[in-house]
């Protein structure tokens, strides 16, 4: 234990204040501070565009049963109603 | 919830002269003194602070937080590193005869201490520099080394060993290669 100890402290000896070449701070700001920012979707953006197939799941079930309730819950009718 | 985006502009200015030479400092020693990877990896934290700034929280300090980034970019670095050149983590016993790092005890530090460290690790394998780093500057455990790299703990641990053998011997030659020419 005491000789991780020392190697410890030893690495540690190196994690001291880094003076950064002149120009690097203002460098690096002027490059971050001009990045786009990407307006953040809304919830209900975010449940429609990132991941569709969960919203059409979502629709689908409410749509059926509509439909069902709409035909009597009788959907063979519905259908052989719209052939003739 | 920043409104603006010069509110966001100033709170993040601030953040910036209140952190960078911290920031800077801390990534400095985690890239072995590489400069050039030191200011892509800061210029990386930055950017992702920058855009997740509404995500700050100030439970933490920014310090902190910003440091958690850089943690993860480093991280990122060490496994592109790994798999640029392609090294291996063997899962094969380790040797028993490696060096014991008892000497390692009896050295006095100096004001060259820190630098001799930069120097032996960015000489070392990568591999190895990346696990003597987050074992011993991060405090990680084995485990938690295993899951950032994707390797098993047995892997990770026989490479400690090999790392700190390794390290311990160049560290020993250049700091008494240094003694003797001052001396």
């Amino acid at each position: 234990m005491n000789k991780d100890k020392a190697m410890q402290r030893l690495l540690r000896s190196a994690d001291i204040p880094a003076i950064p070449p002149k120009g690097v701070r203002e460098r690096i700001f002027d490059r971050v501070i001009s990045m786009e920012i990407k307006p953040a979707l809304s919830p209900v953006e975010k449940f429609f565009f990132t991941n569709p197939l969960r919203a059409a799941c979502a629709i689908a079930v409410p749509a059926t049963g509509l439909l069902w309730a709409a035909t009597g819950g009788n959907f063979i009718g519905l259908l052989s109603g719209l052939i003739h | 919830m920043w409104t603006g985006t010069e509110n966001r502009r100033v709170l993040f200015t601030g953040l910036y002269n209140q952190s960078f030479d911290y920031v800077y400092s801390y990534v400095f020693a985690r890239t072995a003194g590489n400069r050039q990877l030191t200011e892509e990896i800061v210029q990386e934290t930055y950017a992702a602070a920058w855009l997740s700034l509404s995500s700050f929280r100030h439970q933490s300090s920014c310090r902190t937080w910003l440091c958690s980034i850089a943690k993860n970019k480093l991280r990122e670095s060490y496994r592109k590193a790994i798999r640029r050149e392609k090294l291996e983590m063997p899962d094969g016993p380790v040797p028993e005869d490696l060096p014991d790092g008892a000497d390692l005890e009896a050295l006095a530090f100096s004001r060259e201490t820190g630098r001799y460290v930069l120097r032996v690790l960015e000489e070392m394998n990568p591999l190895y520099r990346c696990v003597l780093i987050m074992k011993y500057m991060d405090a990680m455990r084995v485990k938690e080394i295993a899951k950032a790299l994707g390797r098993s703990p047995k892997a990770v641990d026989g490479i400690l060993q090999r790392a700190k053998g390794d390290f311990r011997t160049a560290y020993l030659k250049l700091e008494g290669r240094d003694r003797n020419e001052q001396g």
